[in-house]
Parts: structure tokens; sequence; C-alpha cells
């Protein structure tokens, strides 16, 4: 229950920064489904006691798969939904909890939120990386317009 | 001779692309399609995040180049959209020289989204992320407000052309100062969930993952150009957050 909760929230949430970011019309609501699934792989897996770094990893992944995958599916340049996607996983928090533990001068935690934010940016990197290292080949099976047009030249 | 037309089309749509926050890839890609569609022979293209340079040798083996300084600027997918579209139509020669630059001057003119708009949405974007980072129903209503007012101090400065990282920094400021005046009022118990939803829309995701394309492309400049900016106004958010909360600690307030 909590599950699509959460996904419903956080789609609503990236439907309305989509908006701001001007997407077309049309493909808000796929940008709201990108940003629910990335969150919702987060979720889960942070959840079931994996922390926050390796969930941060597999739902960047996930997000850069699945937003390549609609691309294709609806034939609009990857940036719609990866731009739109990326902004649950975003690390505010660690931001922010750095800044409050400086203030009130426990450095010790504020020392563990300020690296946990780095290795936050430094799994969304990687998960990005891997999921564009996988060739577009393999997305453009979706692509309807690139399948008729490998039909007519066969 | 006739060429330099089809240049200053190419170079044209490749501007509009990169000041509404397409990848350099297709910057570069969209380019070379206009010159080939249109017939030109040799072309040499390469785009930075924040510039164009393309050259080009007509048959009688004359150059013509264009240079453009492309600041960046906001993130207008739709445009991107309506011109990548754009692209490919020329590409399968649809459009002749001047269909094309009106179709250009139509997507040029796509509007953006409307203050009012946009302050609603940001209302309800900032609401839900509070809540799904954990905040209560309180933080969430007051968290939209917060987010309201900030977005809208926000828009106002960038109307007055202040620099961008000093627009972030006081949005940030206002977010930080509202919410501690809340808890010293007792309205709210904690300002943590109120602050982290408020700051949203400021964090640079978009500039974060660009970077990230960019460098994974092999374009280093315009990745490192990209992730300068993630880091600058990632500390300006820093910065807005530290200044009222700092304030509020020495003065003896709640935190």
């Amino acid at each position: 229950m909590d599950i699509i909760i959460h996904f419903t929230v956080s789609a609503v949430a990236t439907f309305a920064f989509a908006k701001l970011f001007n997407a077309p019309v049309k493909e808000l609501l796929y940008c709201g489904i990108t940003g629910g699934i990335a969150w919702i792989i987060f979720f889960i897996l942070s959840n079931n006691n994996l922390g926050v770094v390796l969930p941060m990893l597999i739902s960047s992944f996930g997000l850069t798969i699945f937003a390549r995958i609609i691309a294709a599916i609806r034939r609009v340049p990857v940036t719609v939904y990866l731009v739109c996607g990326i902004f649950p996983l975003v690390p505010g928090r660690g931001v922010y909890y750095t800044i409050y533990y400086l203030i009130t001068r426990e450095s010790g935690l504020a020392g563990e939120y300020g690296l946990r934010t780095l290795e936050v940016a430094i799994a969304i990197t990687f998960g990005i990386i891997f999921g564009s290292s996988i060739p577009q080949k393999f997305f453009n099976r979706f692509n309807k317009e690139y399948r008729n047009k490998k039909e007519l030249t066969k | 001779m006739g060429d330099s037309k089809y240049l200053t089309l190419a170079v044209d749509i490749g501007e509009q692309l990169l000041k509404n926050g397409a990848e350099i890839y297709r910057v570069e890609d969209s380019i070379c399609r206009v010159l080939k569609a249109y017939d030109v022979k040799k072309y040499n293209v390469y785009v930075l995040a924040n510039g164009i340079f393309v050259s080009i040798k007509d048959e009688d083996g004359d150059s013509l180049s264009e240079v453009r300084h492309v600041p960046l600027e906001s993130t207008h997918l739709k445009k991107i959209v309506e011109i990548n579209q754009l692209v490919r139509d020329i590409g399968k020669l649809k459009y002749n020289i001047d269909e094309a630059r009106k179709k250009l001057e139509e997507c040029e003119a796509i509007p953006e989204t409307s203050l009012l708009t946009g302050l609603l949405f940001s209302a309800i974007g900032i609401g839900a992320f509070t809540y799904i980072f954990g905040g209560t129903l309180t933080d969430v209503l007051f968290g939209s407000l917060i987010g309201v007012v900030e977005q809208l101090c926000v828009a106002t400065l960038s109307r007055f052309n202040v620099n961008k990282f000093l627009t972030v920094t006081f949005g940030s400021m206002t977010v930080a100062l509202l919410s501690t005046l809340l808890v010293q009022i007792g309205v709210l118990t904690g300002s943590n969930m109120v602050v982290i939803g408020g700051i949203m829309p400021l964090l640079p995701g978009v500039a974060f993952t660009t970077s990230i394309r960019e460098l994974y492309n092999k374009n280093y400049m315009s990745g490192i150009i990209k992730l300068a900016d993630t880091l600058i106004t990632t500390m300006c958010i820093a910065l807005g957050i530290y200044i009222p909360i700092v304030m509020t600690h020495y003065l003896g307030g709640i935190l």
C-alpha cells in the first residue's frame, strides 16, 4: 500500500516539475511515470536494508533504461524523460543535513552526511553511465518507425 | 555563395536547441543533418555547452564560417522536441529554406509556462516531494506555501536579470528564513522537511545529469562546464540555507 502511495505521489511531483520545465503536454504523463518508477525502485531497495548508495545506483540505472525505452516508443528525445525523472533522486536531504550539522557543531554527523551526498552523486553518475552504455540497437526495437524502415529495406 | 543562408539556418537551429537544453551530440547531429539536407558538400561542426562553431566549404572551395556564443539558459523541453521534429523533417527534404525558416520561428515562439501556472505546479511538486521525503501533513502544507513564496522571489529576481547564482542563494535563503520563523512562532515543530522540500526546484538535477552524459560522450569541455555549474549552484544553495539557520542558532532560537 505504501508502495502505491509513494509511486503516485512521486509521479505527481515529477509531473508538476515537468510542467515547470515546459515539457510538451502529451509527454507530461510519461515524465511523471518515469519519476515515479525512479523513486519506487529506490524506495523498495532502501527499505530492504540495502542502505542508500546501492539503491541510488540501481534506481538511476533503471531510470536511464526506462527513459530510453519510453523515448524510443514515443519517438521523443531522451532528455525529456531523463531530466524530469532524475528529480526524486537528487540528494537534497544530504545537502541540508550537512549544513545543519555543521551549524550545530556536530562535525561527525556533518561529515557523515557530506560523504553520503558525495557517494550518492557518484552512484547516480555511474547509474547513468551504465544505463547509457547499453547500445542504442537494443532500444530501437521499441521504435515503431525504425522497425517499419527496417522491414522496408529488408 | 548561396550556401551561406543554409549555414545560417543550420546554426540558428543549433543555437535554439542548445539554448533550450539539448545535449551536445544532438545539436551537432542536427546541424550536420540540416547542412547535408541542403546539399552542402563539406562541413565541420564543433559545439560546446556555450558556443557553436561551424565552417563549410562551397563548390568554389571558399570557406564560410559562423561562430555563436550561446549563454546557458533554462530548459524548455517542448522547444527541443519541436525543433528535433523540424530537423527530422528537413532531413526528409520536406521544407525549402524559407519554409524551414518560418517553421523555426514558430518553434522559437512557443511560450513558457506562465507565472501563475508555474507557482501552482511548484506548490504541488514541492508539497508532494516533502511528503515522500517523510514530512507530515503540516510540513506538506507549509512547504508548499513557502515554496510558492520562494518561486515568486526567484521569478522576480530573474526578471531583473540578477546573476543566476545570487538568485539561487536568495531563493534558498527565503526558504530557510521562512521555515525557521515558522518554527520560532511554534507553527512547525522542525524546519528540516520543509526546507528539504523547498530547495527541490533549485537543486541542479538537470545540470548534473547533462554533465554526466556529456562526459560520457567525450565532450569533456561541455561536461566540465555543466559540472562547474552544478557545483557552484549546490554551494549557493548551501550558503542560502546556512545564513538564516546560523543566525537563528546564535541568537538562541529553537532550531
